[in-house]
């Protein structure tokens, strides 16, 4: 089918398709659902990360 | 050392995230905001503001939005989530922002609150919960929706059977309906502000439904809420609140395999030797026994528990030379401190939380016995007796038990779980008033004084407790 409608309907499906696919894949979105707790700057990744160790070294009663 | 210059690919990146970072904290935006502040309420940045120790927030979920999403925007979904330090021990903290779409829940929002509680109980500390909102999010949560809900009501609820226990607190600051209110019902504590409600359902789904017109203050307010056992004390201001939220966690420890903290010793409020004249000899004369409890608690630490709920019998968090303790004690002043239904639940649910968290037990007797009659009988008096006693047999933390007046077999051998497991003194020995310096005669009659276990004191009275 889309190789009857020509190299330029190809083209533009696979566009489509790319920016919809990136949008998905962006930090925004896996935030916006939960799959990451937060997106941080890269200057912020060793206090961020010395924190949330801080928070979870408190106790440990399950996995 | 010189910092990297960062290409313009990241610095463009950058800067889309410190744009969406600043919208995740707008909250309901300035038309929401204004609504909200203008109906008495602030906004639930401000409430962890006043909450946790300056500094000490780190927030997760920020970025959250609505599964359904619409035009409107939902910063975070309705919730804020996070840690801090609450007089420098770690807490974790679910702010409902009812600013945005009433509060209400949706799947993200209770996907981030269950997060967050099985953070906090997977690592032993306490729980504080901001509610303020109206029941879930339609139809976010209407029709099949209903049963995908991301809830885990092992875990969500309170943690599974054998995993430590965690306290939970909650702070009823607004009309709190549907998981709101189940939040609150979850909670070792329960304070709630002078115009807020708590219910269930609220007045705008009970109408529709069963057709009883209540208003939310009728329905839910301090009144109802306190008579039934819903809300253990009613404060002024939002300040107040976290006060008294700080002010309960500062007797317990941060989870039930850890001990409570002590603070220094303090003489009490009132003399000991008032005790002689405080309690009658005639069994028909009333006293207040919150005097007694002055007598016997360090000043400053009587925190109130639920005095509104069952009357007849009082309990309060308090510390005895600087050891946390729960107190309990027959009210002669109402129904000369018969145990009706509500008095003995509210008993039970006091004796939990002190055997949960390890706080002793001092039970001061003075109880004609317990209500009969048909009304005691069909508010369930016979299984509200039992499950009484059987918990307090159950505890195993230290039991004292003090005769003031007139025991019955009822009074003490059982309601003190048996007349070997307390130690009974009738009429209780009088501390060595050498070591307890007399009060002036000015001191307050009562030590019920728990604001002034604020925060800022509070601190400096848990020498013994470092945060990890």
């Amino acid at each position: 089918m889309l190789a009857e409608q020509g190299p330029d309907a190809h083209a533009a499906l696979v566009a489509e398709l790319t920016a919809e696919w990136n949008a998905e894949a962006e930090p925004w979105e896996a935030a916006a659902h939960l799959s990451l707790d937060d997106v941080i700057e890269p200057a912020e990744t060793r206090r961020v990360v010395a924190t949330a160790i801080a928070i979870a070294a408190h106790g440990r009663f399950g996995g | 050392m010189t910092a990297a210059e960062p290409g313009a690919a990241m610095t463009e990146r950058i800067a889309q995230l410190r744009a969406r970072k600043e919208r995740s904290l707008e909250m309901g935006g300035p038309a929401g905001l204004r609504k909200h502040r203008e109906s008495g309420r602030l906004p639930v940045r401000e409430r962890i503001d006043m909450l946790v120790d300056p500094g000490s927030w780190f927030e997760i979920g920020a970025l959250a939005l609505p599964e359904r999403r619409t035009d409107k925007h939902v910063p975070g979904d309705a919730v804020v989530t996070g840690f801090g330090l609450l007089d420098g021990r770690r807490v974790g903290v679910i702010g409902i922002d009812a600013s945005v779409l009433a509060g209400t829940t949706a799947p993200i929002s209770m996907r981030k609150q269950g997060g967050l509680i099985e953070h906090a109980q997977r690592h032993g500390f306490p729980l504080v919960l901001l509610c303020d909102a109206d029941g879930g999010r339609m139809p976010d949560v209407s029709g099949w929706r209903f049963s995908g809900l991301p809830l885990d009501f092992t875990t969500f609820l309170k943690p599974p059977p054998g995993a430590p226990v965690v306290p939970r607190v909650a702070a009823v600051l607004g009309p709190s309906y549907g998981d709101s209110a189940l939040h609150a019902s979850t909670a070792h504590f329960v304070v709630m502000l002078r115009g807020a409600s708590i219910a269930l359902s609220g007045p705008s789904v009970v109408e529709p439904a069963i057709g009883e017109k209540v208003t939310d203050d009728e329905l839910g307010g301090p009144a109802a809420a306190t008579e039934a056992g819903n809300a253990h004390l009613v404060v002024d201001t939002e300040a107040d609140a976290m006060d008294a939220v700080a002010a309960f966690l500062s007797y317990l420890p941060p989870n039930s395999t850890s001990e409570p903290p002590w603070g220094p010793p303090l003489p009490p409020s009132r003399d000991p030797q008032d005790l002689e004249e405080i309690v009658p000899l005639g069994a028909r004369s009333g006293y207040d026994v919150r005097d007694v409890f002055a007598c016997i608690a360090d000043e400053a630490s009587i925190l109130p528990w639920a005095d509104g709920w069952g009357g007849s019998v009082l309990c309060a968090l308090a510390r005895i030379e600087g050891r946390p303790v729960g107190l309990v004690g027959n009210q002669p002043i109402v129904r000369a401190g018969a145990l009706d239904p509500a008095a003995l639940a509210k008993e039970r649910a006091f004796v939990d939380l002190c055997d949960t968290f390890g706080l002793p037990l001092v039970l001061f007797h003075d109880v004609p016995g317990l209500m009969i009659g048909t009304a005691a009988e069909r508010g369930g008096i016979l299984h509200g007796y039992e499950a009484l006693v059987s918990r307090i047999a159950e505890a195993t933390v230290p039991k004292v038990g003090v005769v003031l007046r007139k025991p019955t077999a009822a009074g003490t051998s059982r309601w003190a779980g048996g007349p070997r497991s307390p130690t009974s003194c009738s009429p209780g020995p009088r501390p060595n008033s050498a070591s307890w310096p007399r009060r002036p005669a000015s001191a307050p009659s009562t030590g019920a004084s728990w604001r002034r276990c604020s925060p800022s004191r509070a601190r400096t009275r848990m020498p013994r407790w470092s945060p990890s």
